[in-house]
């Protein structure tokens, strides 16, 4: 703890004070907030945004725990993760509900609730946060001293101005304090945000007054009789009682009674949608620009530089959230001092304002400097991988054996166990080419349009029950619709069409109609009610991004704010996409041309015609910096367990590539590919990398992220499910089994088995929820106790044709039995010893068949058969 | 670490390691949740009334509880006697009165999500509060229908099929059949531990490989343990105890629930399916409860009677609860449908304190007086009685920070 402390306190000096030392900038820079504040009688204005509000950040206040929290502590809320200007102004400029004074005291700055309270000089719940005489006092006290002053937007970023009358402090405090609350609280859940129940949205003036579907205005300022809001919260028609769970306190109705009175005071409804801040951040500028440690405890300072656009720049550092992605490799203090904890590498990611700089960290496993020529490698993947690996001082694993190769490629490629007659004829072949020919003949083969197929009906979400009614009645029909969707993939690899053009048959599906050039049932889902629903789902989808911490506040460890959110969603917010869905009466939709930014990268101009055409346009675009590097991703990521970017849909500032050479390539080589998926997966399976053997050298144990060796990961849920069938399979029946798509986990049968008993204990997604994490392939006790007594595998057992082949052939030595038992679960043959085991039981057993049974019921309980190594 | 799995939050050797620190927690507590599918009517069974008019008060008549002032359903003779043993919630609400999203709602105390998967309280207290090593966790008869949410798929209820009176009585995956015997079972995993020799030498290698062999012993430990056997082997019970919980397959689930309980398991669910035990009466209300609450009466009355006699209802929490309430007016085909505003839940053992009834709902059971209480509110309180804080937070499969009920506060009037 001393030794933390002590960090602390000389990270605060080197972050803080030496910082004029270190900067070695051509621009000049304005020395960093803590600097300037260390003396109280300084005369530096600080500024709202480029330091309160971040300030506030980095100390706690606007967390979840906090103010930032949905309720906020003591009655005071800040917008979670700051970046709500406006309305974190509004909130610290209101009056405290309690008697205990102003927030803020322009006339007698010490005696602000805002720095009373974080001093703990009177009550504070949240304890002592900072000291009086600190640099982050000083500057608090400095900004209440000249005035407290917001953020001024420009108008070039203000929305266009409705009509609004202008309204009273007395008034928008009166909202804020009272009527927003109100609001938030009890009616948006059903009507804010992109939420419109009955066609009625309260998130502005402007909505309330346009009113529901109803006709009717919910708000007619100044006159409560005639607002629909206040005879719905009365309860007096009873068919209108909002809200609908409980009637408000009589002091919340006379409340809105009294807010209508007044003219329904609102501030621009700007506010509620957070504006974009009054000053734009260019680039967050770190350094040093990647940190290699040595040894344990080596340290490192980061200092980190804000560029805004008009030019100025800011040692922010002291202002700067530190957090670190692996603190098994390396941790970082609040001052952005980074210290070596393990071996291996992460990021350390540094967060101001809405920028963030991720700082690679680096310490090898070994002191050796390893002498390897990257340009032995033909295939580019290798060189990108083994520098990383050099850097890493790791020596990549040996090459794996024909066999592991052969029941590797075949389950990560097809899905499927090789049979015993192709890993003999494999073994049997000596060309030098033989790995490179089974490569091309498995794609070829309808078990990778499958396998495939199925993987992209969980990346695009193909859940029966939510393209179906809800009725039980219906779940054949969705069945069917899934199977349509499924079959409408697989046509689609199997003729290794590109994978833009399949996208774009979702992208721009016309719903009205059934599958045919199209897939309409991606967005016909139940679960897609709103158009922010909608909009999360393609982020995810193609895009490989979870949207959905911005929909109530700026997201912690990335760029979006809601201001993102909200644009994206208002794509999907058009009567093309309404049909089946509730939609909202004619005059929202007014055709009006609307400029939309799309995640920050484009802005496109959206009016009549399907907006779903701009966003395809807009993926199609070479330079688009998602959608084809996620689905590379994905497909790696099938390949090695983890992603270069991991967790496989979370494309983040804050969570960025751990190789990023190897992943610009094979996304620039996939989109010069003409996105041809054929091209991605021979390029993957053909590498050295790829092939490695799982047993690790001294080097390289502990590596699981740079792909110097091959992890072994258990088997999906489905190929279990095939490869059980397959190894207890009759002879003549194999190669059906290994083919009829109707009858496969990975086949039709996929949409039919979603959530039976064996496919959730092997972790096979619902696709019900946007999230790669939904498909689990750890091992768990449940899993044991099927594979080891479950009736199904018991079953599987007692029926299977080979065994009862077994018992009626007499004739067939048992060698060679047992040989074929290895063969059909373990895909190799035996080992002597393994070979002398079998013998020993079988001579033991009672029957033949019983023992081959008992051996084969183990040999599919080992860790050989249930990982793919 | 932002790479946080599958696991909840945990890489499989961070949680292994927890698992191994893990300290028994200094309340023992176990719970079961009895939940009646199809969302069963709160004004004819414990919200009763009398004084509204005959098309929402219905055909029941109210009876006397051994608690003056309270009455219940005329078809609850066991339990009535029974009112000094639980607590009647009323006037719970909420609003989603659909059997999918509002089943998901009261099995998890969260209102369902379309980004995140909230875990079922059985879940939960497998991750929080796990059994001894050769007992499950968890147990859901029958088949659980929400899962373990984000905690990831360790946390799974084991499945126990549901038991039928006069007939021999197997689990899936536990029972050993087709005259398959321990020792012929102990062989065939002799067999395997000397066949399993791959990844001999790199046990610790990889989480994945040390999963599989703590997960394959545990679950041999389970198999063949005497200790799950037993508790799960019902013809070990005599006939008369059969009898007492009466021969529905909803009395003589809650038999095997207290054995399992009794066996040291620490969490069962109770959820028949609606084929067999079906609470939404759309049509003929009043015949098809007539029907359905003596099993209830019975069942649920000797499942208390038989933790009090063994000591263990004041470490057990028992919660009942559907998914909702039905509508106050009868409708045209003498049945009610769907309703949220008002429902009701019942509290057994634990700390709660019973023979008192929480809340309250309009003269037409439509709706709570007041501000009524949550499912958020409900699952809060019977956390605390299971000894689990309701405002744990977790970390989700993203990372993010999440409470355990993100809403709702525990019932305080409810405890002693």
């Amino acid at each position: 703890m001393d030794l933390i402390n002590k960090i602390n306190g000389l990270a605060t000096l080197l972050g803080c004070l030496l910082i004029g030392v270190m900067a070695v900038s051509a621009v000049e820079e304005s020395p960093s907030a803590a600097s300037r504040f260390t003396e109280a009688d300084n005369k530096a204005v600080p500024d709202f945004q480029k330091h309160v509000i971040p300030l506030l950040g980095k100390l706690g206040c606007s967390s979840a725990k906090c103010h930032g929290s949905f309720q906020g502590q003591g009655d005071f809320r800040l917008s979670l993760f700051g970046f709500g200007f406006q309305k974190d102004h509004a909130a610290l400029v209101a009056e405290a509900s309690s008697e205990d004074g102003h927030r803020i005291s322009p006339e007698l700055p010490s005696q602000s609730l805002i720095l009373l309270k974080p001093t703990k000089q009177i009550k504070h719940r949240g304890g002592e946060i900072i000291k009086q005489d600190s640099w982050e006092y000083n500057l608090l006290h400095r900004w209440i001293e000249t005035g407290a002053k917001g953020v001024q937007i420009t108008k070039t970023d203000q929305p266009p101005q409705q009509n609004q009358p202008e309204f009273s402090k007395e008034g928008i405090l009166f909202f804020e304090n009272r009527i927003r609350p109100l609001l938030e609280n009890n009616c948006y859940e059903c009507h804010g945000f992109n939420m419109r129940k009955g066609d009625l949205q309260l998130k502005s003036r402007e909505d309330a007054l346009l009113g529901g579907g109803s006709g009717k205005a919910a708000l007619v300022p100044g006159n409560t009789e005639k607002s629909l809001l206040i005879e719905a919260v009365r309860h007096t028609n009873p068919d209108l009682q909002m809200p609908p769970e409980r009637k408000l306190e009589e002091k919340e109705i006379a409340d809105l009674e009294q807010w209508i009175a007044m003219g329904a005071p609102w501030p621009n409804s700007s506010d509620l949608a957070p504006v974009q801040s009054g000053k734009k951040l260019a680039q967050l500028h770190y350094e040093p620009k990647e940190i290699l440690f040595q040894s344990a405890s080596d340290i490192a300072q980061i200092r980190v530089v804000a560029e805004w656009e008009d030019g100025e720049r800011e040692d922010v550092t002291c202002l700067t959230r530190f957090r670190t992605n692996n603190d098994a490799v390396a941790v970082v203090n609040e001052s952005g001092l980074a210290k070596s904890i393990g071996k291996g590498d992460t990021h350390i990611v540094a967060l101001y304002d809405n920028g963030i700089a991720a700082i690679p960290v680096l310490r090898p496993f070994t002191e050796e400097r390893l002498e390897i020529d990257v340009t032995q490698y033909s295939n580019p993947i290798d060189r990108f991988v083994v520098s990383k690996l050099v850097k890493l001082g790791i020596t990549p694993s040996k090459q794996c054996t024909d066999t592991e190769f052969l029941r590797r490629l075949s389950i990560d490629l097809t899905g499927t166990l090789p049979s015993p007659d192709e890993v003999l004829s494999f073994i049997g072949n000596d060309s030098a080419d033989k790995r490179t020919l089974k490569i091309n003949e498995l794609l070829e083969r309808p078990s990778y349009a499958a396998w495939w197929a199925n993987k992209l009906c969980d990346f695009t979400g193909c859940n029966p029950t939510s393209i179906s009614s809800l009725l039980e009645v219906a779940r054949e029909d969705g069945y069917i619709k899934a199977t349509r969707w499924y079959d409408w993939i697989y046509e689609r690899i199997a003729n290794n069409e590109s994978y833009v053009d399949l996208v774009e048959g979702i992208m721009l599906a016309d719903i009205s109609s059934g599958v045919g050039e199209g897939m309409p049932y991606f967005w016909t889902r139940q679960s897609l009610e709103e158009p922010k629903d909608t909009a999360m789902s393609v982020a995810h989808s193609f895009l490989g991004i979870q949207l959905q911490c911005a929909e109530c506040h700026k997201h912690p460890f990335d760029q979006w704010t809601q201001n993102d959110f909200v644009d994206f969603s208002s794509f999907f917010d058009t009567p093309i996409l309404k049909r089946g869905r509730k939609g909202r009466s004619s005059k929202a939709s007014a055709t009006t041309e609307k400029e939309l930014s799309l995640l920050r990268s484009h802005t496109v101009k959206v009016g009549d015609s399907d907006p779903r055409e701009p966003i395809m346009d807009w993926l199609r675009k070479e330079d688009n910096p998602w959608f084809a590097r996620s689905f590379v991703n994905r497909v790696w990521a099938g390949y090695f367990n983890v992603g270069i970017v991991e967790p496989t849909d979370e494309f983040t500032p804050s969570n960025p590539p751990s190789n990023p050479e190897l992943l610009n390539w094979l996304t620039q080589g996939f989109v010069a590919s003409g996105y041809d998926m054929q091209w991605l997966h021979r390029q993957i399976v053909s590498s050295e990398t790829y092939q490695r053997g799982w047993q690790p050298n001294e080097t390289n144990r502990e590596d699981r992220r740079n792909y110097s060796r091959a992890i072994p990961r258990r088997i999906p849920a489905e190929v279990i499910y095939d490869a059980m069938k397959q190894a207890t399979a009759a002879t003549d029946q194999l190669e059906t089994v290994r083919t009829n798509l109707k009858r496969r986990g990975t086949g039709h049968l996929s949409m039919r088995m979603a959530g039976t008993h064996a496919m959730k204990v092997f972790g096979k997604p619902d696709r019900a929820i946007n999230c790669d994490c939904e498909r689990v392939n750890e091992p768990t006790l449940l899993q044991s106790i099927f594979l080891q007594n479950d009736p199904l595998v018991r079953m599987r057992l007692a029926d299977s044709g080979w065994i009862s082949e077994v018992g009626k052939s007499k004739a067939t030595d048992e060698a060679d039995l047992i040989r074929e038992a290895w063969l059909r679960s373990v895909n190799r043959p035996p080992t002597p010893t393994e070979v002398d085991r079998a013998k020993e039981h079988l001579a033991s057993a009672q029957s033949t068949e019983e023992g081959m049974a008992d051996l084969l019921w183990a040999l599919m309980n080992t860790k050989e058969f249930i990982l793919n190594h | 670490m932002l790479k946080v799995g599958a696991l909840g939050g945990l890489t499989l050797s961070q949680y292994m390691r927890l698992q191994a620190s893990a300290k028994e927690p200094s309340q023992k507590r176990s719970g079961i949740f009895i939940f009646l599918e199809g969302g069963p009517s709160h004004q004819d069974t414990f919200d009763l009334k009398p004084n509204a008019p005959s098309e929402y008060r219905g055909e029941f008549k109210p009876i006397s509880t051994s608690v003056p002032g309270i009455q219940i359903c005329e078809h609850l003779p066991e339990l009535a006697k029974r009112m000094k043993d639980y607590a009647i919630i009323r006037g719970l609400s909420h609003t989603l009165a659909d059997h999918g999203i509002g089943k998901k709602y009261m099995l998890t105390g969260n209102r369902p999500s379309q980004t995140l998967s909230h875990p079922e309280y059985g879940a939960v207290v497998s991750k929080v509060h796990p059994s001894a090593r050769d007992l499950p966790s968890y147990v859901s008869i029958d088949e659980s229908f929400v899962g373990p949410g984000y905690l990831g798929n360790e946390f799974s209820a084991l499945t126990a099929n549901k038991p039928t009176f006069g007939i021999p009585y197997s689990v899936r995956g536990i029972s050993l059949e087709d005259g398959l015997t321990v020792e012929k079972y102990n062989s065939q995993k002799k067999l395997l531990d000397d066949l399993d020799t791959a990844f001999r030498g790199y046990e610790n290698l990889d989480e994945q490989v040390r999963g599989l062999d703590r997960f394959g012993e545990q679950a041999h430990d389970i198999i063949s343990s005497p200790t799950t056997r037993k508790a799960f082997d019902l013809s070990l019970e005599k006939t008369s105890e059969f009898t007492r919980f009466g021969r529905h397959e909803f009395g003589q689930s809650l038999l095997l629930a207290s054995r399992l309980i009794e066996a040291g398991v620490h969490f069962v669910t109770v959820r028949l399916r609606p084929a067999e035990f079906d609470f939404d009466t759309h049509l003929d209300n009043f015949s098809k409860l007539s029907a359905l609450l003596p099993p209830f009466d019975k069942g649920l009355s000797s499942l208390i009677d038989r933790l009090k006699e063994r000591g263990l209802f004041r470490s057990t929490g028992i919660m009942v609860a559907g998914e909702f309430g039905r509508t106050p007016k009868i409708n045209s085909q003498g049945g009610r449908d769907h309703w949220a505003r008002a429902m009701f839940a019942l509290m057994a053992g634990g700390d709660v304190e019973g023979g008192q009834v929480i809340g309250e709902t309009d003269d037409r059971a439509g709706a709570p007086v007041g501000n009524g209480y949550s499912p958020d509110d409900l699952a809060a309180s019977f956390f605390q009685n299971i000894g689990i804080n309701s405002k744990h937070e977790f970390q989700t499969n993203i990372g993010r920070p999440i409470n355990l009920v993100r809403d709702g506060k525990p019932i305080s009037q409810l405890f002693s």
